[in-house]
């Protein structure tokens, strides 16, 4: 029995501890063994053993930013090694009272500060489908255990592309619902008005199933509002009537490779009985921008609480002014502290107006970019990455190049509307993700959507045992 | 972003839809001292410690 766990999604495992095949008891076990395996550097903590109560569901990878009682939550920096919090976020209690036990930490970027999770403060992570490669980031962790088969699944958090991006080099599916539709309480904060949890799995239906247990409102996160409806099983097969944009084609940069799939993949979209047309975000280029003063702005504000007073880690010679400085230095890594730096000069008085006011502004033409778009269509698609998986390292000295990772994912995040990345074939040898966004509160719809399209492309998700 | 004309655009400073979330103001239990003081690099029984900021 235990290793044909290992072939089958969530959703089926689940099938079987419910007709008693197996318990979810032995399925814990075997994710554990499978997790403690891990070669590829995806996990920073692993469930040392088996709960008594294993719960009615295959366990979960959880990204190291979300808050578990008790167990480390680090979000990936040296500055809160050791912590273990006293309180459980939302989502994560959520997935618990459904039956979902937690089975590890995963790496990520530090505080989801990256693209590629070379930021992490705990070393990098390694694409499963080529260890020389980048999972992507900042849930690179949570990405490369579901692809490595080290998890039956996993969630993450999207702040400018950190599900969706390492989803699509992962080959696996990844979702940012809409803001607000899953509660950010326990969540180790970047960018309050950014951040967003979702799932990172095998299939469509495995997202469909973990979104829906996340979902809901939360008295502790007053931004939270759950999604309308909930979220029901997809069950979609053809795409009749069904309206597809099309954008970011014609971007410099995108590898033929990619947009040979991603083509691919609009043909199949027409062959379902959906149709495309090609659409226009006049201010999707100003996205990365943007996103690079609010989501530092943002985080600077954030980031202030860890001073090595209340938990984490402490430096210094012995003088308040040194132990602030040090704790500091000594604890983030390089990528925070030049966030934190640009953030707190893009809010400093004086400059306030001329570069987050701006950026705001700007947040505000994308959004009515998109809605113009959805008088039109129903939903926005586009590759999810300019590129397959690139090398460890070759973008670690070109910040600039590593921003643009997020080209893609960057715009949804900014209106707030929902988007998911699913597998739609390999270039040189690498998953190649599709991009499908749907106005606010879409979810139910892009699921269904995604679901049909996963079935007609066939996606071997699997690549290593 | 300063080639564009942004006059008279509206910043978004939130994505959603909603003003003043209210609750009532019930007491409602909270953690206890000792465990909020549990992972603190150096506490008292009562408060978290640090260097004085008068000593130089």
């Amino acid at each position: 029995m235990s290793d044909e766990l290992l072939g089958l999604t969530a959703a089926e495992q689940a099938a079987r501890i419910e007709a008693g095949d197996v318990s979810a008891g032995e399925v814990f076990d075997y994710w554990r063994g499978r997790a403690a395996g891990d070669e590829v550097g995806s996990y920073l903590w692993v469930a040392d053993e088996t709960p008594d109560d294993a719960g009615t569901l295959p366990p979960i990878a959880v990204k190291d930013l979300f808050c578990v009682g008790g167990v480390p939550s680090m979000a990936g920096s040296r500055i809160l090694d050791g912590y273990r919090p006293p309180y459980t976020a939302t989502s994560v209690r959520n997935l618990q009272d459904a039956g979902v036990r937690v089975l590890g930490k995963t790496n990520q970027d530090e505080f989801a500060m990256g693209s590629s999770n070379e930021n992490s403060g705990f070393g990098p992570v390694q694409n499963p489908w080529d260890r020389t490669r980048v999972p992507g980031g900042s849930s690179g962790g949570s990405a490369a255990a579901v692809a490595a088969g080290t998890a039956p699944w996993a969630i993450g958090t999207d702040t400018g592309g950190s599900i969706r991006q390492p989803a699509s080099l992962c080959g696996i599916v990844g979702m940012k619902p809409t803001y607000g539709a899953v509660s950010r309480y326990g969540m180790i904060a970047f960018a309050s008005s950014l951040d967003q949890c979702g799932p990172l799995t095998r299939d469509v239906t495995d997202a469909a199933i973990l979104l829906g247990h996340l979902q809901g409102r939360d008295p502790c996160d007053s931004t939270s509002l759950g999604i309308p409806g909930g979220v029901p099983l997809p069950t979609a097969e053809r795409l009749d009537g069904v309206h597809f944009g099309i954008w970011g084609m014609e971007e410099e940069g995108l590898e033929p490779g990619v947009a040979e799939r991603v083509k691919a993949t609009l043909a199949q979209i027409e062959e379902l009985g959906g149709s495309v047309e090609k659409i226009e975000l006049p201010h999707a280029k100003y996205g990365i921008p943007a996103y690079y003063v609010i989501a530092p702005a943002e985080a600077s504000a954030n980031l202030a609480r860890y001073d090595g007073v209340r938990y984490g880690k402490r430096s210094g010679n012995g003088d308040l002014t040194s132990l602030y400085e040090q704790t500091r230095h000594d604890g983030f890594g390089e990528e925070v502290r030049r966030r934190i730096m640009i953030g707190t000069y893009a809010l400093s008085s004086g400059y306030y107006e001329a570069y987050y006011g701006t950026a705001q502004k700007v947040r505000t033409k994308i959004a009515e970019d998109l809605s113009a778009a959805f008088a039109k269509v129903d939903f926005v698609v586009s590759p999810t990455s300019a590129t397959v998986a690139f090398k460890l390292g070759e973008r670690t000295q070109d910040p600039l190049a590593m921003y643009l990772s997020d080209y893609f994912t960057v715009p949804m995040p900014l209106a707030g509307i929902p988007a998911i990345s699913i597998p739609c074939g390999l270039s040189e040898g690498l998953p190649v993700g599709f991009q499908i966004a749907g106005p606010a509160f879409s979810e139910a719809r892009i699921l269904d959507t995604a679901h049909a399209l996963e079935k007609s492309i066939g996606f071997d998700g699997v690549p290593v045992g | 972003m300063n080639e564009l004309n942004l006059e008279g655009v509206e910043p978004t400073s939130h994505v959603v839809d909603l003003t003043n979330v209210l609750r009532e103001d019930m007491p409602r239990p909270s953690l206890d001292r000792e465990t909020a003081l549990e992972q603190a690099p150096d506490a008292t029984d009562t408060g978290f410690r640090v260097p004085s900021p008068g000593a130089s």
